[in-house]
């Protein structure tokens, strides 16, 4: 398992139904262990589509698609939430939140549904919460101040901040973040990707970050543009 | 299926004041129906522990349902009375054990009064076979003695030896001075629960002391007989408005009720109460169903007013399902949230309507106890309401599988990314 | 151990005392047999080529004649044999005293309609049913069928009295075949 690379995409064509043209027709994208990568993916491109099938809420129409050398084809669609709940973290572009819950509840939520990364949040013998809370820190959040605020009274960047740490709890493999920082300013978008890149490495995770924005691409060791490696990308996007 | 459950009541405690507000209307339907059920069972054993061991009832040819009405449960009134002498001949029969004449058709301050004799206290049974009692004193000796209903005595704070008006109709009307009034309590009974407790009991000769100046329907101008001048008169009733008749044998009850309705010197009905109060039955049935059906319209009308409200919040939540899905949740967990969240306040109105119940009857009782006698008791709930109830919680999680399925069909299709 | 013994012995014993009781069971059998009557069964042979009005009528004027519930045996006899029996019978439920809502004393009668404007039975045509499971009646119209033992003895309070009763042991609804 270790050997394996983090995404093996291979042949791998998505269509939204019989027939129709199809969305995704990725030959090739493999992601190794530890990397971080930038993958430039407008609008339309099929960005959300492949990271719907990296989440494995859908399936491919033909090829072969594995995270962390399982199969993601060959499960069913319970067994893919349980894997995604495993090993994968989430960061989305806006609305990360639940807003009925408090910060700390929004950040244990993978531990909610995954058995396995609960475990390795507890580990080290500290309670779920304050692994929330020393992530939470890491992220630059003052939570005496902040812990008993309603998410919704947060600034967007601490929201983001505290969707990263909800990504990392119980450290999964893989994180994946579309467009989390298009919300944010200049200087608390580096900031925000600094922090980033810093936990991802202390929890030992692979980090795939999706934009539009290409000016964020040079922080990334690879960057690749999913347009040039999707075939069925028949639209010649426009540079923002 | 905890982790659903406590992000369900979460949700809901964020929305705290449209789930309040489709509690209450949840917690008012129920308690509307609960308090309907009640009200129908505790009239049925309220009316039938009203009397006890009496065989037939006798009034002046009506409708049954209106004799067993007003003789024994004090509602509405008779047309028409029935002649003393027809009584004693009637009551000359060697099947018949013991009878109970009743006058009734004056009132003291909204309270029934009742003119009998002594059988009334020796043979009147209520429940189960129970005896009159008396908490204070006895029945009638002289012939101004009054004996008091329990609720009687409670409620106008009369006691022993207390000197009460008791005049045709209006009350105190014609006499002016306290002491001109001969009426005093001689007993007070035990209460019973039944239409005794608010009835004050007077001897037959004092019903014709009452109008004795009153001839032919109107009193007369300035009459008014000293108490000593109407002991002195002949009191000797002429007329009761019915009597009850407890018989030797129970076989004998189809000949004497025959041998009373034939009477040819006047004409009587006699009836056997339970045949008769399961008639009554019948007629209150349909006004029943009636209300049970309007009450469990109103539960339904509460229901769907839940299911609009999650509804209509259904597409704000979609981004919430989205995260929720990135974490690991499965749409059955999505589609379980909303039924949670349907059950949850399901049941918190249920709870919350039972306890509005208990308020209902708390406030309604004195009301009813004194209007129609009966007793709404707080008691508990029989097997019957609980199923009631159930039923209530089960159509609430069934609608709540109408936001679920949609719930599902949104996050099946809107996956981790929600497009709007 | 010796307690076990103890236990064990008086199991047997137990069992071969209830063995000897239910010995004698048999002899009795024929009488908890259940009998299946009608109503033409309260009446003797002797007397039942009268119809049943004919028998009313008697009994109409019997009762303003002699205002009395001495009813003439020899006029409306009752069948003795029967006495003792457990029989089935269906009827109609003329509800006596009820205890709160409960029914648990009836007269059980040919017809329906017997004490509202129909001439009432003959009185080996009635049948004062107590039960100690209450009657859940569904109206008055709906006729039951009733199961218990029969008694012609005189019942009540040291008064002659021509009548049947029954200890009800079970209470069905009658449904017609």
């Amino acid at each position: 398992m270790n050997n394996d690379p983090v995404i093996a995409l291979r042949n791998m064509r998505f269509a939204w139904s019989a027939g129709a043209p199809d969305v995704l027709d990725l030959p090739e994208l493999t992601i190794q262990r530890g990397e971080q990568v930038f993958i430039k993916g407008p609008s339309g491109s099929g960005k959300t589509t492949l990271l719907n099938l990296l989440g494995g809420l859908i399936k491919p129409d033909s090829g072969h698609i594995e995270v962390l050398g399982q199969n993601l084809g060959a499960l069913g669609g319970a067994a893919r939430d349980r894997f995604r709940a495993g090993h994968i973290g989430f960061v989305f572009q806006m609305f990360n939140l639940i807003p009925y819950l408090s910060l700390i509840d929004n950040t244990l939520l993978p531990c909610r549904f995954s058995p396995r990364r609960k475990t390795k949040a507890h580990a080290g013998g500290h309670t779920l919460e304050d692994e929330a809370r020393r992530l939470l820190r890491h992220l630059e959040l003052d939570l005496e101040r902040l812990e008993h605020e309603a998410v919704t009274r947060l600034s967007m960047g601490q929201q983001q901040r505290v969707a990263v740490a909800r990504a990392l709890i119980g450290r999964p493999e893989l994180i994946i973040a579309d467009e989390p920082t298009s919300a944010l300013d200049q200087d608390a978008r580096d900031r925000f990707l600094d922090l980033l890149f810093q936990e991802a490495e202390d929890a030992g995770a692979t980090v795939l970050f999706v934009s539009h924005d290409a000016t964020l691409a040079h922080r990334f060791a690879r960057h690749l543009s999913l347009s040039d490696i999707n075939r069925a990308d028949a639209r010649k996007a426009v540079q923002p | 299926m905890m982790p659903i459950l406590k992000l369900a009541a979460k949700s809901l405690m964020n929305r705290w004041a449209t789930a309040a507000l489709t509690l209450f209307t949840i917690a008012i339907s129920t308690g509307l129906l609960l308090g309907v059920e009640r009200l129908r069972t505790e009239a049925r054993i309220s009316f039938s522990n009203t009397i006890s061991g009496a065989d037939l009832i006798v009034g002046a040819r009506s409708g049954a349902v209106q004799l067993l009405l007003y003789s024994v449960f004090r509602i509405g009134n008779a047309t028409n009375n029935i002649t003393m002498e027809s009584y004693d001949k009637l009551k000359k029969s060697k099947a018949i054990a013991w009878t109970i004449p009743i006058s009734l058709g004056d009132s003291h301050k909204g309270y029934r009064v009742l003119g009998t004799n002594g059988d009334y206290f020796r043979h009147y049974r209520y429940g189960r076979k129970q005896k009159l009692a008396f908490k204070a004193g006895k029945p009638f000796s002289d012939l101004f003695d009054v004996v008091l209903g329990a609720e009687v005595a409670r409620a106008l704070n009369y006691k022993l030896g207390d000197r009460i008006v008791i005049a045709h109709g209006l009350g105190r009307a014609g006499l002016t001075k306290h002491d001109a009034t001969p009426f005093a309590v001689s007993g007070i009974l035990a209460p019973t629960g039944t239409p005794v407790d608010r009835t004050v009991h007077v001897s037959l000769e004092a019903i014709e002391a009452i109008h004795v100046d009153w001839k032919s329907g109107a009193k007369m101008p300035g009459r008014t007989t000293p108490a000593d001048a109407i002991r002195r008169m002949d009191l000797r009733p002429h007329q009761i408005t019915a009597f009850i008749i407890g018989l030797k044998s129970k076989l004998a009850v189809f000949r004497q009720q025959r041998r009373i309705n034939n009477f040819n010197e006047e004409p009587l009905l006699a009836i056997l109460p339970g045949v008769t109060l399961l008639e009554l039955w019948g007629l209150m049935g349909t006004a029943e169903k009636a209300l049970l059906a309007i009450s469990w319209l109103v539960v339904a009308s509460g229901i769907l007013g839940m299911l609009a409200v999650i509804l209509s919040g259904l597409n704000e939540r979609r981004r919430e399902m989205a995260i929720l899905r990135s974490v690991g949740a499965r749409p059955a967990h999505l589609a379980g949230l909303m039924t949670a969240e349907a059950g949850v306040l399901t049941l918190a109105g249920v709870v919350a309507g039972i306890a509005l119940h208990y308020l209902a009857i708390a406030v309604a009782r004195p009301f009813i106890r004194a209007e129609f006698g009966i007793d709404l008791p707080f008691g508990l709930l029989t097997s019957y309401h609980w199923a009631l109830l159930g039923a209530i919680f089960a159509a609430g999680l069934l609608i709540g599988l109408i936001p679920a399925w949609r719930a599902y069909r949104y996050t099946v299709s809107d996956g981790l990314i929600v497009r709007t | 151990m010796k307690s076990l013994k103890h236990v064990t012995g008086l199991l047997v014993v137990a069992a071969l005392m209830l063995g000897l009781a239910a010995g004698p069971a048999p002899v009795h059998a024929a009488d908890d047999e259940v009998l299946k009557i009608d109503w033409t069964d309260l009446i003797p042979k002797e007397v039942s080529d009268e119809t049943i009005s004919e028998l009313m009528e008697k009994g109409a004027k019997l009762d303003e004649e002699n205002d009395t519930i001495f009813y003439d045996p020899k006029i409306f006899p009752m069948v003795k044999t029967l006495n003792g029996k457990t029989v089935r019978i269906p009827g109609y439920v003329v509800p006596l005293d009820m205890e709160l809502t409960e029914i648990k004393e009836f007269l059980l009668v040919p017809y329906f309609g017997a004490c509202i404007h129909v001439p009432p039975p003959p009185p080996n045509q009635i049948i004062y049913v107590k039960t100690k499971k209450p009657l859940n009646l569904k109206g008055l119209d709906y006729a039951v069928e009733v199961t218990g033992k029969i008694s012609t003895a005189i019942k009540e309070s040291g008064v002659a009295n021509t009548g049947y009763t029954l200890e009800s042991k079970a209470i069905v609804p009658y449904e017609e075949k």
